[in-house]
Parts: C-alpha cells; structure tokens; sequence
C-alpha cells in the first residue's frame, strides 16, 4: 500500500481559513514586528560584526537585548505561563525568519532567549537552575554532542559517565561546539556504562573541563574543542534516566531542523532577492524560479512547524525542511555572489557574509547527507506520516 | 476523505485493468466510450456542479484528490481525455443547453489559458486526443468558446510527443465570447490546482513503485536500495514532493495567488520525480513496458497547460520584484 503521508493536504477545513503561508495571523504579526525591528535596530549595526565573529562590543550587546525586551521581542516559543508569546515552533520561525534579515541574526542576546526545548522537559529544580535564568538571559548554554569520532554517527559517542558517590565521573572530548565563549553551562552527552548515552547540565567552568582550542570557521561562528578529565557532576544535574537521552533528545533534534537553520536561509534568502531586485540583476523569470522554490520552502517549513506543534510526529519531514531550504539558500547566495561578481566578493553587500555562515548548515545538526538517508531510510521502511487525528 | 477511497477504488476497478490500452493512442473509440459510461456510472462526472444541478458538487480539495488518483493510471492523463469528458467550465454553468449536452453526451471542453488577447493570435494551443469545446480564457479580455468544427476549420491537428496535438488558432474564428470576470480566474486558478495534484499522482505512483524495485534489484551482491546513490534520488523524489503538497495546500486556501505556483511547482518536481524513477528503473524504465516514460512526455504537456511556465514565472518574478521593492527602504 502507499505510505499515508503522501496524501495531504486534502482534509477538508483542517486548515482553516487564513491565507499567510505562516498560518496565523500572531504568526504573521511577529514576522512583522521583528523584521521592523531588523531594519530599524539591527541593519545599521551590521558594520560592527567582525568578520569572523557573531560578536558584538559588550555594550552593544547589552543595549541590543535590552531594546529586544523593551519592545517584547523575546521569548516568541516560550509559554505564556513563562513570560513568553506562547507561539510555539511556527512563532520561532517567523521570529528567526525575520531575524535572518540580519547578518546578526546569530547574535546570542538574541538567541539565548529561546532556550532549547529539551530544557521543558528537565526536572522543576534543573529549571529553576538552567531555564528560568536562560529565559530572562541571564544565562546562556552551549549543546555538547559531537566528538572527533561520532559527528553524523552521534550514537557512537565515546565520553564516559563514570557513576560515582552522589554523581558521575565525565571524560572524553567533545569538539565543534558552539557558543562555548558565551556560555555558562553546556548540555553534555556522555555514555554510562552498561546503561547508555544519558544527559547531563554541566556547569561553565567545572573543575576538570578544560577549553582546549577554539577554532574559527570560514563563517561568523567559533567553534570549541572542550576537554573532559573527571569532571564531577552531580546526580540532580542528569537529565531524564541513564540510557534516556537520545529518547528525550530526539523531538528536540527535529524541531530544530525545523525551527533553527531553514528559516535563517529563507529569511536571508530573501534578503538576497530583495538586493537582486534593487539592483536588476535577475530577470523577470529567474525571480519568478527563485520566487517559486522560496515559496516552497516557506509552505513547508510552516507546515512542518505547525504539525510538531500539534505533537505529531516531524522527523522525516524535519530532514525534508532542512534540506530543502539550506540547498535552496546556499544555491541562491551562490547565484547573487556571481551576478554581483568582484563586488559581491567584497564586504559591501554581506551576501558573502550570509554565504559564509550558512554553510555551516549543511554540515551542522545532522548534514545534508544525514538528512537523504532519513528521508530514504523512512522511505524503504513504508514510513507513512499519520493524518492530522491519527496517531502514528 | 471519502472521495480518495471511491477515486481509489475506481482506478483499481475501471482503469488499472485496462492499462494496456496505453499502448494505443488514440483510445479505441469503443474502450473510451466504455470508460467513461463507468466513470459517469460511478458519479465522477460534472465533478464542481452542484447536486442539484445534476453535478457531484465536490469541493476544490476533493476534486483534486480525484485528480491525483486518476493520474496513478496513465488513461487518468490529461491528454486522454478522459477527466475532462463531463465537466463544464465554470463560465459556462449559467449556460443550461451547454450544461445539459455535457452531462448527457460527456462533452469535452478544453479550457487554455492565452497569453494574449485572442485577436492577437496567432495562438499555439494544445489540446488532448478527443476534444468537443475549446474554452479560451484571457484575464483581461475574457473569454472566446468555440466549437471543435469551428476551431479546426482550414487547419490540420499536428502530432506531439504526447497524446496530444497542436493546433495553431489564428484568433479571427467564431465563437460565443465571455465578459472578463473573477469566476473565470477562479476556473482557471481551480484547473491549475488540478493539475497540480494530477501532477503529483503520476509522481507518487512512480516514486512508490521505485521502492520494491529498489530492495528487490541486485548488484554486485546487493539490492540497489542499500546505495546510496539510489537513496539520494528517493530522498530528492520525496522532499520535492512535500515542499509541492505544501504549496498545494497554501492553493487550497487561496487559490487565485497561488493556484499557477502550484500547478507550476507540482509540475517540475513531478517531471523530475518521474525521471528519477526511469533512471532507477534504467533500461526497462526507458521501455513502453512500464508507465514512466509515458508519465514524462504526457506530464511536459503541463507546462504549458493552463500558464505556461515561462509566463507562469515571468509574471510572478515582475509580482516579487514590485513587492521588494516597495518593502526595501528608500
């Protein structure tokens, strides 16, 4: 029989009846606060970031936030209970989609107020701990996956969780982490013996871990080699139970590819269209392909955003998203640096920078390789994708 | 949805057993006459006219899912005919004798979108292997209706790579003539989403049939499906087809914005979709023996159905870049 999930979008009225492709009109409304805020706030600091650096002078950095939180432009997936707009994983992407309007977009004031939702799933006292304060940015917390031998293949991690009086012994090394700089603590992956890869908060400095090497990349981003000699962490610091964290992990992974990357490179890519048009470097048609294949991406992507949303299950349309708009950004950057020729090599119009960072993508949470063997994987197996009321 | 199951059920029962008939072009005219008795017995027939008017009076979606299941056979292609024998442009509901000839004899009107006014012709047209009525519709001029006779007449039917044929209109023939309106955008806008999800029929049924091929076909000691030079190909079938049922959907909601970006996507990612599957298929997917290279040639019809694809994006580009424009700040 075929696969289910290649039949939507055709039940009646499950929709709706609003137009946007970004499904709501709250959704719509934040697109349109945070792009004004862009232009107005954002844009005319553009010249301040280092070229190799998603880095602002600290001052800069402070008034940055605090004008985000002054006009309420934080904290768009955040719960309502929490202080946040409550607009779940389609807010996040309007949000970050207008963000992307920025070569700032990846600036951590504004990033950290949206803290990885694994977080919502910690216990009352690791939220106290990590998720309050990350909400108000007070703090900030890196992701400490990768290892020199498990990237794609994270499941063969190799640092240890040495079980301990009162808590856990972690050695090993993890690389290619990001925002280790900015960060006050880091969520580690880390293998228990006999039990399996388990979860842990650890603390920004701790006793034992050290920053080895951080490594710039040809984009803004800094990445960290950090190693672990014995470092201690104690038992109310693990996440879920020893063995669990894939399984806690694994909504979060696909809600990212949803909600991190695809929008940054729909919203840049639009910026690069904005500058085409400005300049005429396209002809009516081209736009109109480009036009087409962003418009594409965007329908998926909020589509996507809203069915993780609902709690369905995303994973194979997450690589689709992913894959679909950072091809589609890296493909059109390409394009608007040749047209723009010498001068686009050049600083002048920051499609350069976009190219740079958005690299990066293609490579970062789960390549673009990773994402086929998913789609394929789900494929070959007979993955259908329930409708909307069935559970899968 | 209801209509899925039924549209499902009468291509396994009407159209599936007489797959063979792919090979003749045109249909015999007795195996046409047959199908489409069962089609109007099964009540796919006048599928967008009310009930009361003797219609199926489906809505857009469900008419669509009967689209994309009609085209999991290639008889369900539009150059067959055989989807448009019974429906009446929208235009033209408001006209009874019209109404009623097509619900009793199962007349085929075709409807084509021109690019320009219809006195300006010369107008390359292409229309399918049996065909009655031709509906041309022009956003700004409205509409000209002629018959089969009055089109042809002087003129000769040139063969295509499909099942269809040119037929270039010189734009001084006789016909009724239509006032420029909404509903005729919005026939044509509803066309386009048919075919859209007509498109993406032919490109699920190709992509899925791929699957077995894959884990059964050996080389060098392994089914093809473990390399991943296949894989990709699945992969890139199945991504491109979700970002078109996306954009499908967003159709769905506004047809009259989106309906030609939809028939236009669905329609490539369809053509590459299929394409993909020959290459798996490799020199039996080249062959007649299998459907997908009657799926490519007949689907590249679609780009020049109801917009062409260069006007297609040409006019979204001209939209796009006034829309930039007017949102980048002085």
């Amino acid at each position: 029989m075929w696969p289910l999930g290649l039949y939507w979008p055709y039940q009646k009225n499950s929709w709706g009846e609003e137009v946007s492709l970004r499904l709501s009109p709250d959704v719509e409304r934040a697109y349109e606060q945070m792009k004004a805020f862009v232009e107005t706030y954002l844009q005319p600091l553009e010249d301040q970031l280092p070229p190799f650096a998603q880095k602002l002078a600290p001052e800069k950095a402070r008034d940055v936030r605090r004008a985000l939180e002054a006009e309420g432009l934080v904290g768009w997936a955040v719960p309502k209970d929490l202080g946040g707009h409550g607009l779940g994983i389609p807010g996040l992407c309007a949000a970050r989609e207008a963000l992307a309007h920025t070569t700032l977009w990846s600036l951590s004031p504004v990033l950290g107020s949206e803290p990885p939702i694994l977080l919502y799933q910690a216990s009352p006292a690791q939220k106290e701990a990590f998720l309050l304060p990350t909400l108000k940015g007070e703090r900030h917390g890196a992701f400490a996956l990768t290892e020199p031998e498990a990237g794609s293949d994270a499941g063969s991690l190799s640092m240890e969780a040495l079980p301990v009086e009162g808590g856990y012994l972690l050695t090993g090394t993890k690389v290619f982490i990001s925002f280790v700089e900015e960060s006050d603590y880091a969520l580690v992956f880390a293998r228990v013996p006999a039990k399996g890869v388990t979860l842990f908060l650890v603390d920004l400095p701790s006793p034992g871990l050290e920053i080895a090497r951080i490594m710039e990349t040809m984009g803004g981003a800094r990445v960290a080699r950090l190693e672990f000699q014995e470092v201690f962490v104690p038992t109310e610091r693990r996440m879920g139970e020893e063995g669990e964290a894939f399984a806690l992990a694994q909504h979060w992974f696909d809600v990212d590819r949803i909600a991190l990357q695809p929008p940054i490179c729909i919203g840049a890519s639009h910026r690069a269209l904005s500058l085409a048009a400005k300049m005429e470097l396209l002809s009516d048609e081209e736009m109109g392909s480009w036009t087409l294949r962003l418009e594409a991406a965007r329908a998926l992507m909020y589509r996507a955003a809203q069915e993780a949303e609902e709690g369905r299950p995303v994973r194979h349309q997450a690589a689709m998203v992913k894959s679909f708009a950072v091809e589609l950004a890296l493909s059109l950057l390409d394009r608007a640096l040749d047209l723009l020729g010498p001068q686009g090599y050049s600083q002048r119009f920051r499609i350069e920078r976009y190219r740079r960072d958005i690299r990066r993508f293609a490579i970062a949470a789960g390549t673009l390789e990773i994402q086929n063997h998913i789609i394929a994987r789900g494929l070959l197996k007979g993955y259908s994708r329930p409708l909307p009321g069935e559970v899968n | 949805m209801e209509i899925r199951q039924a549209a499902q059920e009468w291509v396994r029962r009407i159209l599936a057993p007489r797959e063979d008939l792919r090979w003749e072009h045109p249909l015999p005219e007795a195996a046409a006459k047959e199908i489409l008795a069962l089609k109007k017995e099964s009540g796919f027939w006048a599928l967008s006219l009310p009930e009361g008017e003797g219609g199926a009076g489906l809505s857009l979606e469900e008419e669509a899912a009967f689209w994309e299941e009609a085209h999991t056979s290639p008889l369900g292609l539009y150059g067959r005919s055989l989807l448009l024998a019974g429906e009446v442009p929208f235009p033209l509901q408001k006209d009874l004798s019209f109404v009623r000839e097509t619900l009793k004899e199962g007349r085929r009107t075709v409807t084509w979108l021109l690019s320009r006014p219809f006195q300006e012709g010369p107008h390359p047209v292409l229309v399918p292997s049996r065909w009655d009525w031709l509906f041309l519709w022009h956003p700004a001029e409205g509409g000209v209706l002629l018959s089969k006779e009055g089109a042809l007449l002087g003129k000769k039917l040139e063969p295509t790579m499909g099942s269809s044929f040119l037929l270039e209109l010189r734009g001084d023939e006789q016909g009724d003539t239509f006032p420029p309106r909404e509903e005729g955008d919005l026939w044509v806008a509803r066309q386009q989403i048919l075919l859209a999800a007509g498109a993406l029929g032919a490109a699920r049924r190709s992509l899925l049939e791929s699957l077995p091929y894959t884990q059964t076909r050996q080389t060098f000691k392994a089914p093809l499906s473990q390399r991943q030079a296949i894989q990709w190909l699945l992969a890139a079938s199945a991504k491109e087809m979700e970002t078109a049922r996306a954009l499908l959907g967003q159709a769905f909601r506004d047809p009259l914005s989106y309906g030609s970006l939809a028939k236009a996507w669905a329609v490539d990612v369809a053509l590459r979709a299929v394409d993909r599957t020959i290459q798996i298929f490799g020199g039996s997917g080249y062959t007649k023996e299998l459907p997908y290279e009657e799926y490519w040639r007949e689907l590249r019809l679609y780009r020049h159905l109801l917009g062409d694809h260069q006007e297609v994006l040409k006019a979204l580009g001209q939209k796009e870049k006034a829309s930039l424009l007017k949102e980048a700040k002085p």
